[in-house]
């Protein structure tokens, strides 16, 4: 299978009071065409920096001080304006948490469903386009929801509406930041179905980020665990969430309730990490039960195992998560 | 009266009037609770669970008369909660006590966390002999001292939440009344307050009330539940067995909805389609009649009153006994 999204060596920083902070260090990740990747991590960890860049949308202050992402073909950090404009939309596009605000407050669903197409030249059968994206991400009477306005919907609606944005052009990559987290359980299960069907019958690959654990095991294939900027595990998500290899990993899946299980949940010590004072060695080692010297000393490379990668010095202390079995 | 109970509500409504001036005049009220009867006792936990529009939160306002009820009656801790009269409002808040969802917005910006946390007894005229110290009240949040002389701006999420914790407890109340203690807190500070909240009841005897839309806390956090769907409470029982064997169709079609952290527990498809209808206008008969899968002509025209299911279980639905049956095989 070729790879759809390519990144590597990335590193980027922001610009907060006059003062360098390094976001991502120095990321590799590949996600195949038609896969689901999830990436996962608290936040603070930069999977939402790791998303925007994707799409060339780091905020002011935001910069690529190193590395290469490539999409479909498309060297994205190279990409003119003109380009710049076709790739988003055309080649990816992004769906976020919030839909309220990617909506326009003004103006009709069906006014802004053709100013997508318009911006990218398409002509002919715009409105039928518009009727058969509006069906097919599953929202009722299509002809209605065109002349809705965005505060006529409700959050599910809204969200249904932006990924039926995302399909009028067919993009061969869907970025998706946290889209279900503001939603009901309900809800979010009709969003992460429709997720996957978008993958199996168009072929989506999809970048699903979000904390949720539990939406990234209903929908992912593969999993990527971020913490402190930088990716520690990757693997196939069943393998992963059965004996997760990174110690931070394990502690994340450990300190989830479930009305499963009514056991003590295990919290993880210490604080989060301080961006302003990156760590010389492995960042989650002051909050890690098994950390050793060689820890502190320097930050340990993502190294492939079993499968997936992990970055740890230790990673056959690995198991299966106990205690809390699900 | 129940020595032991305390909360009651009893048929309390909250209808809210279509608003005035010229676009609200004439439109039907707004039935955010509708006819909910509830009871907890000293040191009992509960867990209100729903999706958003069911009424929830407006219902835990209700009980703390934050939000007045329009019918019904409510006591708290012996109080009468609509009577309204100024002793009584001032008894109360040092009864029970609400923590809402965003902290930062409740905690005020301009005070240090050891103001904010000793300001409930220049407010209450508490002698300095009944008072807890800012130290005091961060140890049992499992804080550090140090954090007494901070602005809430210098805390985190999780920290912010702690502080309004600690402040809800200085005055000792038997009931606190948290609104989705763990929205927009990661995993492992979620996991935490949750952890915090259950051992506060064991050691302190405090009761709680957890607002949530999340299954998951309440399977951890709470001993009771009750499931209320667009103003009405369908189910309601011990946690446990509510959650493993649900009586109710729209209970069952919310933990089936629940994604599990298992990718061997995959949902193919969504339980339940469509959305909560208005409830300005809630359907006739069962409200959930037209998202059930199990709605026949007699769902669409008869209320379904409370069955008792079992000893401890009442639930809202003319299949209540047959749903327990099937799964019990």
């Amino acid at each position: 299978m070729t790879d759809v999204l390519e990144i590597a060596g990335l590193s980027v920083s922001y610009r907060v009071r006059g003062r360098r902070r390094t976001a991502l260090h120095d990321i590799s990740l590949t996600v195949a065409a038609g896969e689901i990747l999830g990436l996962v991590g608290e936040s603070g960890c930069g999977k939402s920096t790791l998303a925007n860049a994707v799409l060339r949308l780091l905020p002011a202050g935001g910069e690529v001080t190193g590395g290469a992402i490539t999409v479909a073909g498309a060297a994205v950090l190279s990409l003119d304006d003109t380009a710049l404009r076709g790739y988003r939309g055309e080649t990816a596009a992004m769906i976020f948490q919030d839909p309220f605000i990617s909506l326009n407050p003004s103006f009709p669903i069906g006014t802004q469903l053709s100013l997508v197409q318009r911006a990218h030249g398409k002509r002919g059968a715009r409105r039928t386009d518009q009727l058969a994206a509006l069906a097919e991400v599953g929202l009722p009477d299509p002809e209605s929801v065109m002349r809705a306005y965005p505060h006529h919907l409700s959050g599910g609606q809204r969200q249904r509406v932006m990924i039926a944005m995302a399909l009028l052009l067919r993009p061969t990559l869907l970025v998706a930041d946290e889209p279900t987290s503001a939603l009901d359980v309900t809800t979010q299960a009709q969003i992460l179905e429709l997720l996957r069907a978008l993958r199996d019958t168009h072929g989506t690959t999809i970048l699903f980020v979000s904390h949720d654990l539990g939406s990234v095991a209903q929908l992912c294939d593969r999993v990527a665990v971020m913490y402190a900027g930088r990716i520690v595990e990757t693997g196939q998500v069943d393998a992963l969430f059965a004996a997760p290899r990174h110690p931070y990993s394990r502690a994340l899946l450990t300190a989830i309730p479930s009305w499963r299980n009514t056991a003590e949940l295990v919290t993880i010590p210490g604080q989060p990490p301080n961006l302003a004072e990156p760590a010389q060695g492995c960042a989650f080692a002051p909050r890690c039960a098994h950390s050793v010297d060689v820890c502190i000393a320097a930050p340990p490379p993502l190294l492939p195992l079993e499968g997936g990668q992990v970055a740890c010095v230790l990673p056959e202390l690995a198991g299966p998560v106990e205690g809390r079995g699900r | 009266m129940n020595a032991g109970v305390l909360v009651r509500a009893d048929d309390v409504r909250a209808h809210f009037d279509g608003g005035s001036g010229l676009l609200g005049r004439g439109r039907a009220p707004v039935r955010a609770v509708d006819g909910v009867s509830l009871s907890l006792p000293y040191g009992g936990t509960l867990g209100l669970v729903g999706e958003s529009g069911s009424g929830k939160t407006t219902l835990a306002r209700c009980l703390l008369g934050l939000t007045a009820a329009t019918s019904g009656a409510i006591s708290v801790a012996g109080i009468d909660v609509r009577a309204g009269r100024r002793g009584d409002r001032k008894a109360l808040r040092r009864a029970a006590q609400m923590i809402f969802q965003d902290p930062h917005a409740s905690l005020s910006p301009r005070l240090t966390v050891r103001a904010l946390l000793t300001e409930p007894y220049l407010i209450h005229r508490v002698p300095p002999s009944e008072r807890l110290t800012a130290e005091q009240l961060l140890n049992m949040v499992e804080l550090p001292s140090e954090h007494a002389d901070k602005y809430p701006h210098e805390l985190s999420g999780g920290q912010a939440r702690r502080v309004s914790i600690a402040r809800a407890l200085a005055l000792r109340p038997r009931l606190l009344i948290a609104d989705e203690p763990t929205a927009g807190l990661d995993v492992s500070a979620a996991a935490a307050i949750l952890t915090l909240l259950r051992g506060l009841a064991a050691d302190t005897g405090l009761a709680y009330v957890v607002v949530t839309h999340n299954l998951d806390t309440v399977g951890y956090a709470a001993e009771q539940l009750a499931v209320m769907y667009l103003g009405v409470i369908v189910e309601r029982g011990p946690v446990h067995e509510v959650l493993h064997r649900p009586a109710h169709p729209y209970t069952q079609a919310l933990v089936r909805s629940l994604p599990e952290v298992d990718p061997a527990r995959r949902i193919r498809a969504a339980p339940l389609s469509g959305e909560v209808p208005s409830p300005r206008n809630p359907p006739p008969g069962c409200r959930f009649h037209t998202r059930c899968p199990q709605a026949v002509d007699r769902c669409r025209t008869e209320p379904p009153p409370p069955h008792q299911v079992t000893e401890s279980r009442l639930a809202a639905c003319h299949w209540a006994a047959d749903n327990m049956k099937r799964q019990a095989e």
